[in-house]
């Protein structure tokens, strides 16, 4: 049984290689805390006028703890993911304090936001977050769900 | 009978896969939860009081305009159309400020239907009326009193050209996320005889969203 157990762990270490050479990891970033539980949408402009403009936008502040304990040191790019949503004309565009890049985003995307050294154990930014999306087609409240991504640079 | 309890030998195996599994750390991902746009009616006869564009100064106006003419006794019994005049001084258009609803004497109705959703919903503008104007006892019916449709420039009215009856008439469908204009020019049609007298009543116009 010991051979047995050597065996799958040589297995999952071969397997866990095979990540480190594709080098990308999810980032952990419990702690993060987002400015409020439900961001309202609201109509850029509340009376129709005579040139149809049915955006609705809103903005949510969100601090942001990364844990990248485990790459301190290391050269690395960090990719903020949205997962693909309902309403394929929202658009996420943020602003940052510096520590990450600003950008913006579609639900699918993959946006690079940081790209060095990581420093420090933990990174901690708060972005500003300003949505859009086209009022009509959002019809009932809706979840994004960001995340992190860490790619090791050689 | 044979035993299903795993033997240690098993256990070691399944600790040794946990463990060895125990690497990948469970990644978090941040929710943004948003919620959808308010949805929003409106609907001006005459004197509003939105101010242009800004639906936050709208607001219940309990004012009723009036629309009226007297007939010259060189036109009784003639059946020539009389053309009325209102208190209303809206001339422009609330969304932006256009002259529209020139020059003085027509009532203008705006109204638009604010909503979210990709279906084809739409409010509906009706009006309601009895079945006549009264000055007493006497009567002369309300559909003696039709209108005209007259959109200033590029700006058409979007409610034909009709007149009031005594059942409830549905006079435009209003397309969401739209502002729907008209520009109306009331006239008396002095049809035959009618008894002497100062008629009223009164029309309600009701905007109806889904």
């Amino acid at each position: 049984m010991k051979n047995a157990c050597r065996a799958l762990a040589a297995v999952l270490l071969a397997l866990l290689a095979v990540q480190a050479n594709a080098a990308t990891y999810r980032v952990d970033d419990t702690g993060t805390v987002v400015g409020q539980a439900v961001t309202p949408m609201r109509w850029r402009q509340p009376v129709p006028g005579r040139v149809a403009d049915n955006t609705i936008e809103g903005q949510v502040s969100v601090a942001l703890r990364l844990n990248l304990s485990q790459w301190v040191m290391r050269q690395a790019r960090i990719y903020m993911l949205l997962a693909p949503t309902e309403n394929e004309r929202l658009v996420a565009t943020w602003r940052t304090q510096g520590r990450l890049l600003p950008g913006s985003m579609r639900g699918g995307d993959r946006v690079l936001v940081f790209e060095g050294v990581v420093r420090e154990p933990f990174l901690q930014e708060t972005i500003l977050l300003n949505l859009t999306a086209d009022g009509r087609a959002l019809e009932r409240a809706q979840s994004l769900q960001f995340n992190f991504e860490i790619e090791m640079t050689p | 009978m044979r035993s299903r309890r795993p033997s240690f030998e098993q256990l070691r195996l399944v600790a040794c896969l946990a463990a060895a599994l125990g690497v990948q750390v469970p990644a978090h991902a941040y929710t943004v939860g948003i919620a959808s746009a308010s949805r929003s009616l409106y609907l001006q006869v005459g004197v509003g009081n939105m101010a242009q564009a800004n639906p936050n100064s709208a607001g219940n106006n309990t004012t009723r305009n009036n629309v009226t003419v007297t007939v010259p006794a060189a036109a009784l019994f003639t059946g020539a159309a009389q053309t009325m005049q209102t208190d209303s001084t809206v001339t422009v258009s609330p969304i932006d400020g256009a002259a529209y609803c020139t020059p003085v004497g027509k009532v203008y109705i705006g109204s638009f239907f604010r909503t979210t959703g990709s279906s084809n919903n739409s409010a509906t503008l009706t009006v309601s009326t009895p079945a006549t104007l009264s000055s007493g006892s006497a009567t002369i019916p309300f559909s003696s009193i039709a209108w005209t449709g007259t959109g200033t420039g590029q700006f058409d009215s979007e409610i034909p050209s009709g007149s009031f009856s005594s059942t409830l008439l549905t006079l435009v469908s209003v397309a969401k996320n739209t502002w729907s204009e008209s520009c109306l020019l009331f006239t008396y049609t002095n049809p035959g005889i009618m008894p002497a007298g100062t008629f009223t009543g009164t029309a309600t116009y009701t905007l109806t969203a889904p």
